[in-house]
């Protein structure tokens, strides 16, 4: 994908998900992005360039802007499943792997078992 | 601040001699939103306090209401009565009628007589049946912009003069400035309440990109990176994940401090 597809695809996503700029650009802001509300108008409409990693963090925050739309839409089955609760558990043992798995040559010295306390 | 609802004591327009100064009623009009501004600052309440004014200051007024032009087209936002809501609503449906006028020409608009007034034809068919005969609208004009239009209608014909058009000019431009204030203060709010949430956010996505940072990441885009490809295995928002690895972390430490 051009770099120049990409702008329009985000502008695109950004009205799918029924968001304004100024809406979009507080989600950005709250995963991080440096950019102020007109660097992203500017860069969704073609007109400035906007670095990679901010178009990351942008792309980042639309698309969890439309899983949430999508989700909201979903209809949700008569008899409950059970997925809530192992979800949980498959961050926790990604984290659990992100602790460990990052830098472990590093980490080894002072790194805390994984099930340290008990 | 008074009950808005509780009426001042207009004069009867029958007993002021032309040309004499507005009433003190005014005084204590102003006077009420300038206090509105610092106290209950909602637009709904600053719209109730408008008509209400408008409507005692006013002599022989049936309804008064405030019709304002946003982005979300025409509406009138606040009527004293059912009649006044009746008649801006027939404004708007004809696209035609005397708030309307006022809002676009920023000039005041007068109707002596709804049966006998040619201008808007269809309006003043349709408010004569409703028992509007006589109406004054004052556009609400704010630096460069025509914000909207209040108006008092009256069942009787000639009831407004050009003394209350004096006094509604004065009410408005204070009202214009009330109303265009509390929208800016309602949307300051909002924001403000919106970006303290975003940086709430974003404290816990930097943390985290930080724990990861220690743990070896190479650089920030990297553990932005990581933060993300976990979020969207596990379908969990970033800021999510960011604040079940800080929460991890605080525990291990913990654990680790307790042994």
């Amino acid at each position: 994908m051009t770099s120049h597809e990409r702008h329009r695809r985000m502008d695109a996503a950004r009205v799918r998900a029924q968001l304004t700029v100024q809406d979009l650009w507080l989600r950005y802001l709250a995963l991080g992005g440096t950019g102020d509300a007109f660097d992203l108008d500017g860069y969704l409409q073609g007109l400035v360039p906007l670095e990679p990693f901010q178009q990351d963090v942008l792309a980042q925050a639309l698309n969890e802007a439309l899983t949430e739309q999508y989700r909201s839409h979903l209809i949700p089955l008569s008899t409950p499943t059970a997925l809530d609760g192992p979800s949980d558990e498959r961050v926790r043992r990604l984290m659990d792997q992100l602790l460990n798995e990052t830098a472990p040559a590093r980490q080894a010295d002072y790194e805390p078992r994984p099930d340290g306390g008990s | 601040m008074t009950d808005p609802t509780s009426p001042a004591h207009p004069t009867p327009a029958q007993l002021r001699e032309p040309g004499t100064p507005p009433p003190v009623d005014l005084t204590w009009a102003l006077s009420q939103m300038s206090g509105l501004l610092l106290s209950r600052e909602t637009v709904d309440t600053a719209l109730e306090l408008v008509t209400t004014l408008a409507a005692t200051t006013t002599a022989g007024t049936l309804g008064a209401a405030v019709t304002l032009v946003d982005e979300h087209g025409k509406r009138s936002k606040a009527a004293s009565n059912a009649a006044a809501e009746q008649a801006d609503a027939l404004q708007y449906e004809f696209d035609e009628g005397p708030c309307l006028t006022a809002w676009a020409t920023r000039e005041p608009v007068r109707i002596d007589d709804t049966t006998t007034d040619g201008r808007w034809p269809r309006w003043n068919q349709a408010v004569s049946r409703l028992g509007v005969r006589s109406v004054l609208s004052t556009p609400l004009v704010t630096g460069d912009e025509s914000i909207g239009a209040m108006k008092v209608y009256c069942e009787r014909p000639m009831n407004y003069g050009p003394h209350d058009e004096q006094v509604m000019r004065l009410l408005a431009s204070q009202a214009a400035i009330l109303l265009a204030n509390t929208q800016s203060l309602v949307e300051a709010r909002r924001l403000s309440r919106q970006l303290t949430d975003a940086l709430a956010g974003r404290d816990a996505v930097a943390q985290a990109t930080g724990v990861l940072l220690a743990q070896g990441a190479a650089n920030r885009q990297e553990a932005f990176a990581t933060l993300a490809a976990t979020a969207n295995r596990t379908g969990r928002p970033v800021e999510e994940i960011a604040s079940a690895l800080l929460s991890l972390v605080a525990t291990r430490n913990n654990d680790h401090a307790d042994n």
